[in-house]
């Protein structure tokens, strides 16, 4: 037997993975347990969790992997800090203590924190690990692979080509010229918070014009073989944790926008501060899918091949796939779900694993993280004063209730990996009516009330309501696709203002697929409203307590956990 | 208790003006926020149900005043909004580390002096009623917030003597903590002067990898 547990830690969105004789076990991001969102803390709990899933020892483990190289990072920080010379005066003395006050000595952390001997602990490369998380969870035998995200140790974007259990690296472009940055630059220019307020971004995106083409064009200049440089005086970055944008780009763009400034973007008078912030967001969400269209095409130039795969945070952005989808000249389309740094913990293990010529994994679902029980559920809810019930079919019970028109937490099985909620641990509505949006927005998730919500769709009858799309990223949202006219009516409350849908297709054969099912023969529409089971800046739920925690917090109807239901 | 002395020392500066009650509700809502990732840290790592529950709902308190303090504190405080740090606090793991009993010893400590502070903080605002710097709304909230810590006191207080927990034992911890506390403070400081000195000494290197730059560029 040979187990592998990769780690991706330090910087945004820790996690750990278990592969065991080629095979994914288990896969978890540290905030489900810290509670801490995006928690970069090294990943001991979600270390053990994978361990106990497995049951197997850490001293039984044969590599510990990190997803980076700790000592390439060094060495970028301390370069851009002289380049920067005599600028990064304020940053250079905490840029330092973060690198050498554990970042540096991630790999002999992992060794003690776990009782793995040092000699077992080694890393792969930040590129590699987010190439590897994509291209060997896919099922291509040959594939190109692009990563894109702000910058690993050197490299902002890199394309890759898979074939068999091997990765090649074909190009890179280098920091500080990233495509993430940019988008990371705006985002703290439209006042969300980086890391965390980039789909806000593309929610926002919606709701205005490209109308900053011009303006655009100095941020950022697109070659025609796919490259592309940033103009680097309108960014301010010394460092990884320091993302930002200068004063050069206020006065391009105009003043920034103050964070938590509250959004009026329906309605008949729009502020012009909030339409010309729409305006920037769709500007840099055009400009950002026509970058990846062009590394895409010169990806397909290069390789040759007909499948590709994108990892890194900027393949979250399920409007840029969707184009890529239609425009690269691709047919087959994978983006893991968490494409992100998270991802880097997958794409370790899976690397090293490939590396010993293990069997490659099967991914067709994201149910990697631990599960829940009922008894301990309904052992809790009673200690809380709530009334429980043991009901004879889960699937009834909440039916019954959805159809109704309640909003209904629901939490079953193993946890997802990856940002989005998938089934496992979410709220769910009917699609409609539009009121439904109002309720959750507003009182349940208190989110910007621009932002959509998703639907999850029996994936045989998504032909009907839904325009096309890719269907192994429907599976992960990881896309978005055109609600079809004569369905809007019936989606009100899950189509964005675009007619959009960030849509998840479920196979009948799952829980949630027999749900979907049992509310289409009602409805005639097998379609819910599906939300993250999170309160407002707090990780997805992941136990019975935190699950139990969110519903005495937040005004929901009612509270499924396995085969308990909980109510006030 | 040196914290407590200290906020009697400033008694005169405080209620002067709406931007500093903001910050120091604020500085409340992140000590909440902290004790709620401890409590559900707690909740998801006793094996014990029954204590499950009781922690579940001890951190949902604690979510709940961390979120009544932010408001407030914006309400008084609204460029306060900006602030990126603003759901930000503070978790030491302090369950993990300390084990059941000391940790819920520890609790019930943190709770006490919460409370005797929040209380000391009312009484100032009940003095300064139909005054110009009267502020009955947050007298009002300190009054819901010391409901529940009263609540949190006393079960915590059970729970440690149920489980053997020194009170003693806790406090020692508690102390040496603020040691290392301080000590790290002050070498953070010594630490940071020191790496600006070296930053500016590095300025040669600085000038040669900026020609370096230029070359290639
Ligand atoms: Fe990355
Ligand atoms: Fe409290
Ligand atoms: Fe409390």
């Amino acid at each position: 037997m040979s187990a592998i547990l990769g780690i991706s830690a330090n910087y945004h969105d820790s996690a750990a993975a278990l592969v065991i004789d080629g095979q994914l076990i288990a896969a978890m991001q540290e905030e489900r347990f810290s509670r801490i969102k995006n928690d970069p803390a090294l990943p001991l709990a979600a270390a053990r969790a994978c361990l106990a899933q497995a049951k197997v020892d850490p001293r039984a483990l044969d590599e510990v992997v990190f997803y980076e190289n700790p000592y390439g990072k060094l060495e970028r920080v301390l370069l851009s800090m002289l380049r920067t010379f005599p600028r990064s005066l304020r940053q250079f003395p905490r840029a330092l203590a973060s690198q050498l006050g554990g970042k540096l000595w991630v790999l002999d952390a992992l060794s003690s924190g776990l009782g793995v001997p040092r000699e077992r602990v080694t890393h792969r490369e930040h590129h590699a690990s987010h190439a590897a998380s994509a291209y060997f969870a896919s099922p291509f035998e040959r594939a190109a692979i692009l990563t894109v995200d702000a910058v690993g140790e050197d490299t902002s974007t890199a394309l890759w080509l898979g074939e068999g259990r091997t990765l090649t690296c074909k190009e890179r472009i280098a920091f500080p010229h990233s495509l993430g940055l940019l988008y990371s630059a705006l985002t703290a220019y439209l006042g969300f918070e980086v890391n965390e307020g980039e789909y806000k971004v593309m929610g926002l995106a919606a709701f205005g014009q490209p109308k900053f083409r011009a303006e655009f064009e100095k941020l950022v200049r697109l070659q025609s073989d796919g490259g592309f440089t940033l103009g680097l005086e309108y960014f301010d970055s010394h460092t990884n944790t320091e993302v930002g944008f200068s004063k050069t780009l206020e006065a391009l763009l105009g003043p920034r926008r103050m964070p938590g400034t509250p959004w009026k973007l329906d309605g008949a008078e729009i502020p012009a501060a909030d339409q010309r912030a729409a305006d920037v967001a769709a500007t840099l969400q055009a400009v950002l899918e026509d970058a990846l269209l062009g590394l895409a095409r010169r990806a397909r130039a290069v390789t040759g091949v007909d499948a590709l795969c994108l990892a890194g945070g900027v393949g979250l952005n399920a409007v840029a796939n969707a184009r890529l989808f239609r425009e690269a000249g691709f047919t087959e389309f994978f983006v893991q779900p968490a494409a992100g740094d998270a991802g880097g913990a997958l794409g370790a293990a899976l690397l090293a694993a490939a590396e010993k010529s293990e069997p490659r994994t099967k991914f067709t679902h994201a149910a990697w993280g631990t599960g829940v029980s009922g008894a301990t559920a309904q052992s809790i809810a009673e200690g809380l004063g709530l009334k429980t019930r043991r009901v004879d079919s889960v699937l009834d019970a909440t039916a019954e209730r959805l159809l109704r028109g309640e909003v209904v937490a629901w939490v079953q099985g193993r946890f997802e990996w990856g940002p989005r909620a998938l089934g496992q641990r979410s709220l769910l509505s009917l699609p409609t009516p539009l009121a439904v949006k109002e309720r959750l927005n507003r009182v349940i998730k208190r989110r910007e009330p621009f932002r959509p919500f998703a639907p999850m769709v029996l994936t045989p009858r998504a032909g009907e309501l839904f325009g096309a799309f890719a269907p192994r990223l429907a599976t992960f949202m990881t896309t978005v696709a055109e609600v079809k006219p004569e369905a809007r009516a019936k989606l009100e409350a899950v189509t964005h203002v675009d007619g959009t849908a960030r849509l998840q297709t479920v196979e009948p054969d799952t829980l949630v697929g027999q749900l979907l099912e049992r509310i289409g023969r009602e409805t005639g529409t097998p379609v819910l409203l599906n939300t993250s089971l999170n309160g407002q800046g707090e990780p997805i739920v992941a136990t019975e307590a935190d699950a139990l925690a969110f519903f005495l917090a937040h005004p929901v109807d009612g509270l499924i956990i396995d085969d308990v239901q909980i109510d006030r | 208790m040196a914290r407590l002395f200290l906020a009697r020392l400033m008694k005169p500066f405080r209620w002067r003006n709406p931007r500093s009650t903001a910050r120091m509700l604020l500085d409340f809502a992140k000590a909440e926020r902290s004790s709620f990732y401890d409590m559900m840290e707690a909740a998801n790592a006793t094996g014990d149900l029954k204590r499950k529950a009781q922690y579940v709902s001890h951190a949902v308190d604690e979510a709940r005043h961390a979120k009544m303090f932010t408001l407030r504190a914006l309400e008084l405080d609204p460029s306060r909004a900006a602030d990126p740090s603003l759901f930000h606090a503070d978790f030491e793991h302090l369950f993990t580390r300390l084990g059941e009993a000391k940790f819920i010893s520890f609790v019930h400590l943190g709770e006490k002096r919460g409370r005797t502070q929040m209380a000391m903080f009312r009484d100032e605002l009940q003095a300064l009623e139909g005054t110009k710097r009267a502020d009955t709304r947050t007298k009002a909230l300190l009054d819901a917030v010391m409901r529940d810590e009263m609540s949190h006191e006393s079960y915590s207080l059970v729970l440690s003597k149920e489980l053997g927990g020194s009170l003693v034992g806790a406090r020692a911890w508690e102390l040496k903590r603020g040691w290392l506390r301080a000590g790290a403070l002050i070498t953070g400081l010594i630490y940071t002067l020191l790496m600006s000195v070296l930053y500016l000494l590095l300025f040669p290197l600085a000038l040669l990898e900026k020609m370096k730059a230029k070359g290639a560029g």
